[in-house]
C-alpha cells in the first residue's frame, strides 16, 4: 500500500493540512480518524480533482490520452509513453492505471502530460516527475501492462471475484463483466470505499461502469459528477444562478413549486451510467463492426431452437458469395451458456449479452438490444425464440422491419401444466403481425394450425414454412453385426435422448422402462427448463449417460429402436438426426413429429398412446430387427434428400426476398 | 438582417404562454443591452381554436406571425428558420421559459466562437422541469469529458431550445415525425446530425431553460418513451466513436 509521508506531498498542500482540524468535524471523516492517512490521502485527493472545471477539463482529457490514447492515435499514446519511460526510467509497458493512482493519493496537482509540454505554472516539471517515481518501492507494482491486467479467467478466480463481491454485498455484478481478474476487483472495490469515504456515494456498479466509460479515470470521474451536482444546487439555491431562477418565477411562479427545490441535480451520463458503459461494452465485444445479418436466440443450449440458430447462420455465412461468417453475429439474449459452439460457422461473432451489461432491468435490457440491433445495422434481423426480442418487437418492430429484414421463428406451442396452449405463436402471432415481415414456422403443421385459428386466405404472405436442414450428419449407421447374432441372448438396447422436461415425457418413459425390464434403455439429457428437478428415478435398466456434445459419439448401431416420446413439439432436430442415421423410430406423433417419422418407415403412436402401446411397438421392433432397420435405412435416404443446407439456403434467400419486393 | 430571431412555436397555447413570452421578452431585453438586435417571431402550427385570437392582443403586436398546416413542431421550426431574418436562432416553445441572460450570453458566446473560425450551437447548462417533474439536468458540452458518445444514444443530449446559427438549421432541417412507425424525437435526430457533421455544441455557464412538463396519460407516456430516431447512421456501431467532433472547427 501507498505509505504517504510529507516528503511525497507537493509545498502547495502542506497549507491545506491547516484545515484538517475543520475537516475532522465532518461525520464521514470522524469515522475515518482511525486511520490517519487515509484522511490525507482523501483530503488531499479531494483537492486535486476540486480544481475549476475548466482545468479539470484539461486534466481528464490529457489523462484519458495518455492513459488509453484515442484508437485514431496509437503512434501518439506510444510517443507520450516513451517520454514518460524516458523521464522516469520506467518501461514503456507499466500500468498506467495503476501509476495514474499513486498519482492521485499523492495529491500532486497536474498531471503528467504537462511533463511532456515542458511544464507550465500549473503543471509539474520533469523534476517533479522524476521526484514522484523514481527510487519508490511502489513501482515495483507498476511492471505490469494495462492490458495484461485482464488476468486469468479461471472458474476459480470467478469464484474469488464472487467472494469479493459478496463481501462488499453486491453479488449481482456479472461476474463476467469483471473478468474474472480477483485483483481487478479488489482494486474497483477499493476505489469505490475510498470515494464513499471521501463523500461520493457510488457502488460497484456504477464503478465498473465508470471504469468503462472513462478507463483509468473512473474515480476521478465519480468524484467530478458528484462534485458538480453539489456546486450545481448551491448555484441554483444559493449562488449565481438562483437570481435567474427567482426572476424566472416572477413570471411563473410555478417554477419554484415545491418549496423543497428540485428532487435530483443530475449530471450526465444520465439517465443511466451503467446503460450507456453496457452498450460500450457490448460494441466493443462486436469490435465495433456492422453485421450483415443477426440471429438472435435466447441461449445456445441443448434444444433445437439453439440448432435452428446455428443452421440459419451457416445458411447466411453462404447466403451471398461476399459474404463470410465474420459478418453474422449471434446474439444470446437471456442465458450466457454457448454449449455448442462447434455447430456455428467458425467466425461468427457470439454475443453474450446478458454476461456483459451491468443492469439486468428489463427496460434497460430493452434499450440496449434495441441499440444493438440498430447500431449493427443488419440487412436481417431473425428471432429465434429470443424472449427479449420478442418483447421489444411490440414497441419497435416497425423500426426492424422498416430497416433491415425482420423474421421471426415460431416452433411449437407450449403447453401449460394445465393444458392450456401457450407460448409464442399463442402470445405473438396476430400482435406482431405487421411488425415483421414474415414469421417463419420449421413444420406445415404449426403454419397449418396458425392459418387455421386466424382463418388466412391461402396465399397470405408472411407466413412461411422452412425445414430445418440436418446439420452434418452422421452417415447412415450399419446395425452392428455382433447384436444381430446375439439378439437372442444380449439384452436389446433402446435409445433415448432430450431435455429431462415435463415437455419430453420422462414419466413416459419410465413408465415403459419398468414395464420392460428385459430391455436397457440407455438416457442422454439433463432437466433444462425444468432445471432444479430430476424426475429420473433410479432403475436397473434406465442407464443414464449424461450429456453428449456430438451425436456421432452414441452408440446407434447397437440400437434396437430410438424411443421419441414427446407431449409436444415442433419437427425436433434430434428426431431428424436419428432418422438421417437409419435408426428405426418409435415415437409420438405430435406437432411436427410426423413430418420426420414417415408413415410405415417409422412407428408413430398417437398422442394419447399408453405406455402399454409403446410396449407393443417397441416389442415388434425388436422382433424384426431386419425389417425395421431396412425401412429405417429408406427414411435415412428420404430425409437427408428433403433437409439439406442447399434447399435450405435457397428457401429463406425466395423468403427474405419477399422483404426486398422480388 | 437581426442579430438574433426569438422564434416561438405554438400549438394549442393560450393563457400558457403568458409566462413564456414574459421571460422571452426580458430576454430580448437583455440581449438590446447587449446591443444585440432581435427579430420576434410566433410561428401557429395547426392552432386549436381561440388560439389565433388570443394572440391578437397588442402584447404581441411586435411579434410577427405567421400560420402553418404541418401538424409537426420540426417542420413549423423548419419553416421558421427559412423565414427568419437574423444571423443566430433562438427557438422556444410556448410553454417554457428562458432564464434573462440565455439570449445574449449564447449570442455573444458563439459570435466569439465564429469570429475564431468554430462552427457551434448554443445550448443553457440547465434544463429545470418544472409542474409535473421536479429536477435538473446539467448539459454537457460536446467537448466535456463526461460526454460519451454513448450516452447519446439513450439520451437527447440537447433539445430543441438551443442557440444556433441560421445556416445549422437550413443545412440540417428537422426530420419528418412518424409517430406510428415510431419515430418522434425530431431535436434527438438534429442533434446527432449536427454533431456528426462537425459542429461542436457548447453549454452557456449560468444559463437556464425552464420546461415545462405537464403531466400526461400513461399511453402518451408509453408513445413517447418508445419513440426513437429515425437516422441511426450517427449512432452506428462503427460510426458512434466519432461522434463527438474532436476539433473545435466544423
Amino acid at each position: 500500500m501507498h505509505q504517504s509521508s510529507l516528503d511525497d506531498i507537493s509545498p502547495p498542500f502542506v497549507g491545506v493540512l491547516a484545515f484538517l482540524g475543520n475537516l475532522s468535524r465532518v461525520k464521514g471523516v470522524r469515522e475515518m480518524a482511525s486511520d490517519k492517512r487515509r484522511i490525507l490521502a482523501a483530503f488531499l485527493y479531494l483537492s486535486c480533482i476540486s480544481a475549476s472545471k475548466t482545468q479539470f477539463h484539461a486534466q481528464t482529457r490529457a489523462f484519458r490520452a495518455m492513459l488509453q490514447g484515442p484508437k485514431e492515435s496509437r503512434s501518439g499514446q506510444l510517443l507520450q509513453r516513451r517520454a514518460l519511460a524516458r523521464i522516469s526510467g520506467l518501461p514503456q509497458e507499466v500500468s498506467y492505471k495503476r501509476l495514474f493512482r499513486r498519482w492521485v493519493d499523492a495529491g500532486i496537482p497536474g498531471n503528467p502530460m504537462g511533463i511532456l509540454a515542458g511544464g507550465t505554472s500549473e503543471q509539474p516539471d520533469e523534476d517533479a516527475f522524476k521526484d514522484f517515481v523514481l527510487n519508490r518501492a511502489w513501482t515495483g507494482e507498476l511492471a505490469t501492462s494495462d492490458d495484461a491486467e485482464k488476468g486469468p479467467t479461471t472458474s476459480a478466480s470467478f469464484q474469488e471475484v464472487h467472494g469479493l463481491l459478496a463481501q462488499i454485498g453486491e453479488p449481482e455484478v456479472p461476474q463476467q463483466v469483471l473478468n474474472g481478474n480477483p485483483q481487478a476487483t479488489a482494486e474497483i472495490i477499493a476505489d469505490m470505499k475510498r470515494l464513499n469515504a471521501a463523500g461520493y456515494a457510488t457502488n460497484i456498479t456504477s464503478m465498473v461502469a465508470h471504469q468503462t466509460l472513462y478507463p483509468g479515470e473512473a474515480m476521478a470521474m465519480v468524484a467530478e459528477r458528484g462534485r458538480r451536482a453539489k456546486e450545481l444546487k448551491q448555484r441554483l439555491t444559493t449562488g449565481a444562478m438562483a437570481a435567474l431562477v427567482r426572476k424566472a418565477a416572477q413570471f411563473e411562479p410555478l417554477v419554484a413549486h415545491p418549496a423543497r427545490g428540485p428532487n435530483s441535480y443530475v449530471i450526465p451520463p444520465n439517465p443511466n451510467v451503467a446503460l450507456t458503459a453496457s452498450l460500450k461494452r457490448l460494441y466493443d465485444e462486436l469490435e465495433r463492426r456492422p453485421a450483415k445479418h443477426v440471429v438472435v436466440t435466447n441461449r445456445c443450449g441443448m434444444s433445437g431452437a439453439a440448432r435452428v440458430a446455428a443452421t440459419a447462420s451457416h445458411a447466411f455465412a453462404t447466403l451471398e458469395p461476399d459474404t463470410s461468417p465474420d459478418d453474422i453475429v449471434v446474439i444470446r439474449t437471456e442465458h450466457s451458456d454457448l454449449e455448442y459452439p462447434q455447430w456455428f460457422p467458425e467466425g461468427v461473432r457470439h454475443l453474450d449479452f446478458p454476461g456483459l451489461i451491468l443492469s439486468s432491468a428489463q427496460p434497460e435490457r430493452k434499450k440496449l438490444l434495441l441499440a444493438v440491433l440498430r447500431g449493427l445495422a443488419p440487412q436481417t434481423i431473425l428471432n429465434v425464440n429470443s424472449r427479449l426480442l420478442w418483447d421489444i418487437t411490440l414497441a419497435h418492430g416497425k423500426v426492424f422491419s422498416d430497416q433491415s429484414r425482420f423474421f421471426a421463428y415460431f416452433f411449437c406451442s407450449d403447453m401449460r401444466a394445465d393444458g392450456y396452449e401457450a407460448g409464442y405463436p399463442v402470445e405473438f402471432f396476430y400482435r406482431a403481425m405487421g411488425e415483421v415481415n414474415g414469421f417463419i414456422t420449421d413444420s406445415d403443421d404449426l403454419a397449418d394450425t396458425l392459418r387455421s385459428r386466424y382463418m388466412l386466405p391461402d396465399n397470405a404472405p408472411g407466413l412461411h414454412v422452412l425445414r430445418t436442414p440436418l446439420l452434418d450428419p452422421v452417415p447412415p449407421v450399419q446395425r452392428a453385426p455382433s447384436d444381430a447374432d446375439a439378439t437372442t441372448t444380449a439384452r436389446p438396447k433402446i435409445l433415448w435422448a432430450g431435455r429431462f422436461d415435463r415437455q419430453k415425457r420422462v414419466d413416459l418413459l419410465v413408465e415403459i422402462a419398468r414395464t420392460m425390464p428385459d430391455v436397457d434403455f440407455l438416457v442422454w439429457g439433463k432437466a433444462v427448463l425444468d432445471a432444479g428437478r430430476d424426475p429420473m428415478p433410479s432403475l436397473p435398466n434406465l442407464i443414464r449417460k449424461g450429456t453428449y456434445s456430438d451425436f456421432a459419439e452414441l452408440p446407434l448401431s447397437e440400437a434396437h429402436a430410438w424411443l421419441y416420446t414427446s407431449a409436444w413439439d415442433g419437427v425436433p432436430t434430434l428426431l431428424m438426426d436419428v432418422a438421417a442415421a437409419g435408426v428405426p423410430l418409435v415415437g409420438s406423433l405430435v406437432g411436427g413429429t410426423g413430418e420426420v417419422m414417415h408413415d410405415g418407415l417409422a412407428v408413430g403412436l398417437k398422442p394419447d398412446a399408453s405406455a402399454k402401446d409403446y410396449v407393443t411397438a417397441i416389442r415388434q421392433v425388436i422382433a424384426d430387427q431386419e425389417g425395421a432397420w431396412a425401412r429405417a435405412a429408406i427414411l435415412a435416404d428420404r430425409i437427408r434428400d428433403e433437409r439439406n443446407l442447399t434447399r435450405y439456403r435457397e428457401d429463406l434467400r425466395d423468403i427474405l426476398a419477399q422483404k426486398d419486393g422480388n | 438582417m437581426a442579430d438574433i430571431a426569438a422564434l416561438v412555436t405554438v400549438h394549442g397555447e393560450t393563457v400558457l404562454a403568458g409566462p413564456t413570452f414574459g421571460s422571452a421578452e426580458a430576454a430580448i431585453a437583455q440581449a438590446e443591452l447587449a446591443g444585440l438586435t432581435v427579430e420576434r417571431r410566433i410561428g401557429f402550427d395547426r392552432p386549436k381554436p381561440g388560439v389565433l385570437d388570443h394572440f391578437e392582443q397588442s402584447a404581441f403586436d411586435g411579434w410577427i406571425k405567421t400560420v402553418h398546416d404541418f401538424g409537426d413542431q420540426g417542420a413549423t421550426r423548419n419553416a421558421l428558420a427559412q423565414l427568419a431574418g437574423a444571423d443566430f436562432l433562438a427557438f422556444l416553445d410556448a410553454d417554457d421559459l428562458w432564464s434573462e441572460n440565455f439570449l445574449s450570453e449564447g449570442t455573444l458566446e458563439l459570435k466569439r466562437l465564429r469570429d475564431q473560425g468554430v462552427k457551434a450551437i448554443a445550448h443553457p447548462e440547465v434544463n429545470w422541469f418544472f409542474e409535473g417533474h421536479n429536477n435538473c439536468l446539467q448539459l454537457l458540452s460536446s467537448d466535456d469529458p463526461l460526454m460519451t458518445p454513448e450516452y447519446c444514444v439513450f439520451a437527447n443530449p440537447y433539445d430543441a431550445m438551443g442557440l444556433a446559427p441560421r445556416e445549422a438549421h437550413l443545412d440540417f432541417p428537422y426530420g419528418g415525425r412518424d409517430t406510428a412507425a415510431g419515430y418522434a424525437v425530431e431535436d434527438w435526430q438534429w442533434s446527432l446530425e449536427t454533431l456528426a457533421a462537425g459542429w461542436k455544441h457548447v453549454v452557456i455557464e449560468n444559463t437556464i431553460v425552464f420546461k415545462r412538463r405537464q403531466a400526461m396519460s400513461q399511453s402518451r407516456i408509453a408513445t413517447q418513451a418508445a419513440a426513437v430516431v429515425r437516422n441511426y447512421e450517427p449512432l452506428r456501431i462503427d460510426r458512434l466513436s466519432q461522434l463527438i467532433p474532436t476539433s473545435s472547427s466544423g
